[in-house]
């Protein structure tokens, strides 16, 4: 299930990373707010404007 | 006749100043069949109940789960149901919220000493699939991330989220549960009719809806229970009234039945709220068997031209039918209290009624008589072999019987909704059936009891601020022990500052995470968890609830109870039949002993079991069928025989209707009313006991009496 992807903690099985440093990921979610991910089973929506989350 | 009606009008005005005196209070009547018998916990089961009274699911089923929600959108759109969780407003809401928020597993492993998991993993959060879903200054290890995302399985355990909707697969089928919750019984008929249309149509192939919970059981038996209702009481109504006419062969009864009944009803209320300001409503249902008390009144009254003429068999019936039901009136159980005295009270008010009605129109004395009257001298032995030998193979069903305290035998839902619940209580992960009720002073207090009991629950979802609290001092250990070398690895900086708040189980103001509140918490203080079936507490605000457990309990307390009370029933019968008939109360008695035997064999032959319900009918039987004895020895003529005919005919008419119920109660009692009337008035008859004559003229009947008494003297 999606959640088990998500929630690595405490397994070993950590997913491999999508983005490599945390620039890239804030370059990814840039200028979305209604950013939506779909994993296998989750709608995933991020809660409120994300811009100046990394600042 | 002048007393009966002085005491009369005493006693309608005494009820209608106690029930003025209820109304002026506001009239209650108990409603919750949990309310019938005090049990260790029926305050909190009854809590229960009450709180998922108006809630029910859609269960959709299917092979494609994007098919099931755009069916499950399209339910939402038709019926207005609006079960879907707006996880995005959830998480707007939460995100000033979120500081002592973190998952169940985060929270272990921290409490555990694993700081450097946690970091691994909030690493691969951060670089992972899944973004962050709340600002990262102040949670740079998006711990409210992790949170978010378990709540989607804590809001419905062992299923997830997927557009709003909690979904689960099974093999090669996908589940679908919509919540609904504050359903009207209109709305949850409405939605079982359109879900069986669709299931019954082409569109099943892509989805089945299944409808489960307390709302869609209630909906149902209650639009069945009407439409039987006016079904049968039109056919009983139309019953008795030609049965009437045929006995008088005019309409001019009709007066005299309808006042009779009204005044023993408004007698039997009055009394009944005078001494139990919130009477039970099985009580009016068990006090249905007044009309065929009263009808019996009024019929040999009548027939008789004037109850002066029958005073005697009169007088003895009342008496020996208040017998019946006075041992109810020391029942430990309040039911059975109310029912004794709705009953009792109602009899005198007919009795009295039946007195002081002054006979008048043609029909008065003349019961109309039998097309072919019997010849002159004929003997019944046909009659006693034929009835003798039923009475047996009757009895010999006993060994037949079976008593049954279960639900199922009080309860059974139809097919469609059997389907539904067999299917939810498959995929239910916590099965059992039980509930752990947790009674804290404040919401906030349970939620900090259910969080020591180890339940996951509400504080599954929302943590108590107590453990919020916790949860902040861990999370300051683990930036303290992995903040640096995190801070290195993502290149987050560590805040100095958390602006963020609590969040607060009793100031939640999201539409969602409210519904889930109410869901666990429906009176806002305490809290109902479904709990596993081995789960147990020594804190005594923690109380295991097993409803179906309780109901057996209930009904077993309810039949024990019923059983005793029986046997003093019949005791005090028998004193009073001696005292009235001496030597021969055998004969009364046996007629009794024996219709009893009778229907408790038949219930054995038609597999029927026998619960508390049918139990009580045991008491209507005896005070009924007592009633056709003492008519048919008071004047052994062909009239009377008719009268008391008609009188059985008619409360067949009216109980044995009964039986053609859909609800296993009322069929139960209605099948055991009709063998037990049946049998009652079989034994009422000489023949019998012995060989006798029967005649037609009153000369003979006097002889054939003399016959009879010289030989119950053994001459």
């Amino acid at each position: 299930m999606g959640r088990s992807v998500i929630t690595g903690v405490g397994n070993n099985n950590i997913p491999q990373p999508i983005v490599n440093s945390v620039h890239e990921r804030e370059e990814q979610l840039r200028g979305s707010t209604n950013f939506i991910i779909r994993d296998m089973h989750n709608t995933i929506t991020i809660a409120g404007n994300h811009t100046d989350w990394f600042k | 006749m002048k007393t009966a009606r002085i005491v009369l009008v005493v006693l309608i005005a005494l009820a209608g100043a106690a029930l003025a005196w209820r109304v002026c209070e506001g009239l209650h009547v108990e409603t919750d069949v949990l309310a019938l018998v005090e049990t260790e916990h029926s305050g909190s089961l009854m809590e229960l109940a009450a709180g998922r009274a108006r809630q029910g699911q859609l269960l959709l089923e299917g092979g494609d789960e994007e098919q099931l929600v755009k069916v499950a959108n399209v339910l939402s759109e038709q019926f207005k149901l609006n079960t879907a969780v707006d996880f995005q407003k959830t998480l707007r809401y939460l995100a000033p919220r979120t500081r002592g928020l973190v998952s169940a597993e985060t929270r272990e492993l921290l409490r555990a000493g694993k700081f450097k998991d946690v970091a691994n993993a909030s690493a691969a959060r951060l670089f992972g699939p899944v973004p962050p879903l709340f600002s990262v200054k102040d949670d740079p290890f998006l711990l409210a991330t992790d949170y978010a995302m378990s709540m989607q399985s804590n809001l419905a355990p062992g299923w997830s989220l997927k557009d709003g909707y909690p979904v689960c697969e099974r093999g090669d089928r996908h589940f679908l549960l919509m919540q609904c919750g504050d359903l009207s019984l209109e709305k949850a008929e409405e939605i079982m009719q359109g879900a069986e249309r669709i299931n019954g149509s082409f569109a099943a192939g892509f989805a089945k809806i299944w409808c489960c919970g307390p709302v869609f059981h209630t909906a149902r038996s209650t639009s069945s229970a009407k439409r039987e209702i006016n079904l049968l009481s039109v056919i009983s109504v139309v019953l008795v009234a030609l049965l009437g006419w045929m006995l008088f062969s005019s309409w001019r009864f009709v007066p005299q039945l309808l006042v009779t009944v009204g005044v023993a009803f408004f007698v039997a209320i009055g009394a009944l709220f005078a001494f139990f300001p919130c009477p039970h409503v099985i009580t009016f249902v068990f006090g249905v068997t007044l009309i065929g008390l009263a009808v019996d009144y009024v019929y040999h009254s009548r027939s008789a031209g004037g109850a002066g003429k029958v005073l005697k068999p009169l007088t003895q019936s009342l008496a020996t039918s208040l017998a019946c039901f006075a041992p109810l009136l020391f029942a430990d159980i309040s039911a059975m209290r109310q029912m004794a005295l709705f009953t009792m009270a109602g009899l005198a008010g007919a009795y009295l009624c039946a007195l002081a009605w002054r006979p008048n129109g043609g029909d008065v004395g003349r019961v109309s008589r039998p097309a072919r009257p019997r010849a002159r001298g004929t003997r019944a032995p046909t009659f006693a072999i034929g009835a003798g030998l039923l009475v047996i193979a009757a009895m010999c069903g006993i060994c037949r019987v079976k008593v049954s305290f279960e639900p199922s035998a009080f309860y059974s839902p139809g097919k469609f909704l059997a389907e539904g619940e067999k299917r939810l209580f498959e995929l239910n992960p916590m099965g059992g059936g039980k509930f752990a009720c947790i009674k804290g002073k404040t919401l906030q207090e349970s939620l900090e009891i259910e969080e020591a009991a180890g339940l996951r629950g509400l504080s599954a979802v929302i943590p108590s601020l107590r453990r919020q609290s916790e949860n902040v001092a861990l999370v300051e250990k683990l930036k303290e022990r992995e903040g640096n070398a995190y801070t290195e690895l993502t290149g987050l900086k560590m805040p100095q500052e958390d602006t963020r708040g609590f969040l607060d189980v009793a100031n939640v103001e999201d539409e969602s995470l409210k519904k889930v509140v109410r869901s666990f918490s429906p009176r806002g203080k305490e809290i109902v968890v479904p709990c596993p079936d081995e789960f147990q507490s020594a804190d005594p605000r923690v109380v295991v609830l097993d409803p179906r457990q309780a109901a057996k309990k209930m009904f077993a307390r309810l039949f024990i109870s019923a059983g005793k009370l029986f046997y003093i029933s019949l005791a005090a019968l028998a004193v009073l039949l001696i005292v009235f008939f001496r030597k021969k109360f055998l004969d009364y008695m046996s007629g009794v002993g024996g219709a009893v035997l009778c229907t408790m064999g038949m219930l054995g032959w038609l597999g029927i079991p026998l619960t508390c319900f049918t139990l009580l009918c045991f008491f209507v039987m005896a005070g009924l069928g007592l009633d056709y004895v003492i008519f048919h020895r008071s004047k052994p003529a062909p009239e009377t025989r008719r009268t008391v005919l008609y009188s059985f005919l008619s409360s067949l008419a009216g109980f044995g209707m009964l039986a053609f119920t859909e609800f296993p109660v009322t069929r139960g009692m209605g099948v055991t009313l009709a063998f037990g009337l049946f049998f009652a008035y079989l034994y009422s008859f000489d023949e019998f006991f012995r060989r006798r004559r029967v005649t037609s003229s009153p000369e003979a009947g006097k002889q054939g009496r003399t016959k009879n008494s010289n030989a119950s003297r053994g001459e």
